[in-house]
């Protein structure tokens, strides 16, 4: 009993400690974004000496923080939603449809995720360049989607291979086309796992970093990934008003999770087939 | 209720045929079951039915119609599968009322037809449940209610009851042929089951390695089957077999066990054959009587109504079926006398049945 007990503590102790370890980094971060200008370094206690709102209020009226956000939203959402519906098409066809090459397919859509993005960004900046698309809200988006398709593609195949197909027959013999059936049955059944691939597809987009500093030098076309960076200059780093910054990036992201978790329900599928 | 025709219909990957040439001929209201061993191609034959599988050659008609290019909900068919293949999230009243709201019926005509159904499958409790919430036994009633609320031509069953337990599967079994003769509508039904088939069919398809091997009435198959596999396939326990020949007025097995012939067998002296008698046809007596074969009790596995023994006369091995009780005991030598009248011969090299003397004659 008493080692029961102790392992228990011990358990506990490990998961606090972890959950210290993760949170921290935000709660510093906040502590940051609510310090004077200049001051962060003088911070001695584990909060701020006094509250101050205008790196804030600065962000929206002497940076372009708002826009930022916009193109951040509009590239993230647009790239998130094509990359789904691409990635959705090819993981059911993928899943559904046996044809000879299938398994290679899928291979080189994985060996394209291996390639380190710092690999490709120059061979898309030259192509770019060449379709005139730099320095274009359309570049960025389609440069996001080109880093999330591969495992949009996989996951997307993976939730429809759970799906049994007899599902699918059962509504054709019901009065479904094949196209019926995937609207109907493998769709609806598929979503939360398709809604993991947006949220994964939203997420990478709204962070992405090189891309977007690479394909866009103008700073009214800078995402929020970019715009933080601008923060940082030669010779110091405005700390402050960049975590300020940084919670209003973070707020998005956390809100679009926060919608959808409520439509990631698990066991879908249970009660369907045997 | 619609007949439906199968005509020559192959199947091929590639160059490895699966079904070999298919003919069967299902009247209209009709219950017909596909038997066989796993891996036979029965429930493929069924998906191609049903045009869930490409047929390579051949013809598939329903009421008179060509199907082979039919899309499956042209075909004008329902089906219900092993695993139920319920909508996990629509409800009971949502799963029946799928294929009725895709017709665009009106919302009254729905619910009447979904009500009628349910009434007649006891499901009228369970409308707004999802399956999740259902047992076994309601899921798979919920799979036939989804199936007969669209009233279709023929009605496919693809081993239904193989996922549920012993009792429940007796129950489904007689409401499944109660519906049939409600309903009076064609039902062809896949089982590996062979006392499913033999209990619920009007004709049995008997398959194996994509061919049939014998079709017919249930009775005549089990009386009369037309070659070793069918006659160990149907009946339980199995029909049991000795390899042997024909000897005199006799057959002698490989080991020396003697059994006298009826006359009709003719002239087949010297010739190797399996001689097939089913367990019922065996009788159990003193090992004293002259026509006896002596046997010694190796097994004895009584089920209340019947009890089945297993004895060795030799290295042969015999089941013997009987009803009532007899004081009988594990290692004690008994008597062994088959029933002249239902001896069967097959030829050793073809497995083929040896048809008697007289039967030869009157086919003939």
């Amino acid at each position: 009993m008493r080692n029961l007990t102790l392992s228990k503590a011990v358990h506990r102790l490990i998961l606090v400690a972890t959950t210290i370890c993760i949170l921290f980094p935000i709660y510093w971060m906040l502590v940051l974004a609510f310090t004077k200008l200049g001051m962060s370094r003088s911070v001695e206690g584990f909060y701020p000496a006094s509250l101050t709102f205008n790196n804030f209020t600065q962000l929206f009226t002497e940076r372009p923080m708002l826009r930022w956000l916009l193109n951040s939203a509009l590239v993230a959402s647009i790239s998130s939603a094509l990359s789904l519906l691409i990635g959705t098409s090819a993981g059911y066809a993928l899943s559904r449809l046996h044809f000879r090459g299938a398994g290679l397919i899928m291979i080189l859509i994985l060996v394209t995720q291996m390639m380190p993005p710092t690999a490709i960004v120059v061979p898309i900046y030259d192509l770019f360049r060449q379709l005139g698309m730099l320095n274009t809200i359309q570049g960025v988006t389609l440069g996001h989607i080109s880093l999330v398709i591969p495992l949009a593609v996989w996951m997307t195949k993976g939730y429809f291979d759970s799906i049994p197909l007899d599902l699918e027959n059962a509504a054709r013999i019901d009065g479904c086309t094949r196209l019926a059936a995937f609207w109907h049955v493998a769709l609806p059944l598929a979503s939360p796992g398709l809604i993991v691939v947006f949220i994964y597809g939203f997420v990478t987009s709204w962070h992405e970093f090189l891309f977007a500093r690479t394909l866009v030098s103008q700073q009214e076309l800078w995402t929020g990934a970019v715009g933080l960076g601008s923060f940082r200059g030669e010779f110091f780093t405005l700390f402050e008003p960049q975590m300020a910054a940084s919670v209003v990036f973070s707020v998005p992201v956390v809100l679009v999770f926060m919608f959808l978790q409520r439509r990631l329900i698990s066991g879908g599928l249970a009660g369907g087939v045997r | 209720m619609a007949e439906v025709n199968i005509s020559n219909v192959r199947k091929a990957y590639g160059s490895l045929e699966i079904m070999h040439g298919i003919d069967i001929d299902v009247a209209a209201g009709e219950f017909v079951v596909l038997v066989g061993p796993s891996g036979c191609g029965k429930s493929t034959l069924l998906r191609m039915i049903a045009g869930l599988e490409d047929i390579s050659s051949g013809t598939i008609s329903i009421a008179g119609r060509v199907v082979n290019d039919l899309q499956p909900r042209d075909r004008d068919i329902a089906m219900v599968f092993q695993n139920y293949a319920l909508y996990p999230h629509m409800t009971v009243a949502e799963n029946m009322s799928f294929s009725l709201r895709l017709q665009r019926l009106g919302q009254e005509q729905i619910r009447e037809r979904v009500a009628r159904a349910a009434d007649i499958l006891d499901l009228s409790q369970l409308l707004e449940r999802y399956p999740r919430q259902l047992s076994g036994g309601q899921r798979q009633r919920v799979a036939m209610g989804r199936a007969i609320v669209r009233n279709p031509q023929v009605f496919l069953f693809d081993e239904p009851l193989s996922n549920l337990d012993a009792e429940l599967r007796v129950s489904m079994r007689a409401q499944i042929k109660e519906l049939h003769q409600r309903l009076g509508t064609t039902m062809i039904y896949v089982t590996h089951d062979q006392i499913e088939a033999m209990t619920m069919a009007d004709k049995i398809v008997v398959m194996r390695g994509g061919r049939i091997e014998q079709m017919g009435c249930p009775l005549d198959l089990y009386d009369n089957p037309a070659n070793r596999f069918v006659a160990g396939f149907l009946g339980s326990p199995a029909m049991n077999f000795l390899a042997g020949s024909v000897d005199g007025d006799g057959f002698t097995s490989k080991s020396g066990v003697k059994v006298a012939l009826p006359a009709n067998y003719g002239a087949m002296q010297g010739r190797q054959v399996l001689l097939g008698v089913r367990p019922e046809h065996i009788e159990i007596v003193s090992k004293d009587r002259p026509d006896a074969i002596v046997a010694n009790v190796a097994l004895i596995e009584p089920t209340g109504l019947d009890t089945l023994v297993v004895a060795r006369a030799g290295q042969e091995e015999v089941t013997v079926s009987y009803r009532g009780r007899m004081d009988v005991r594990v290692g004690e030598t008994v008597g062994l006398l088959r029933d002249p009248g239902h001896l069967h011969l097959f030829d050793q090299s073809t497995l083929a049945r040896i048809q008697p003397a007289d039967q030869q004659k009157s086919m003939a």
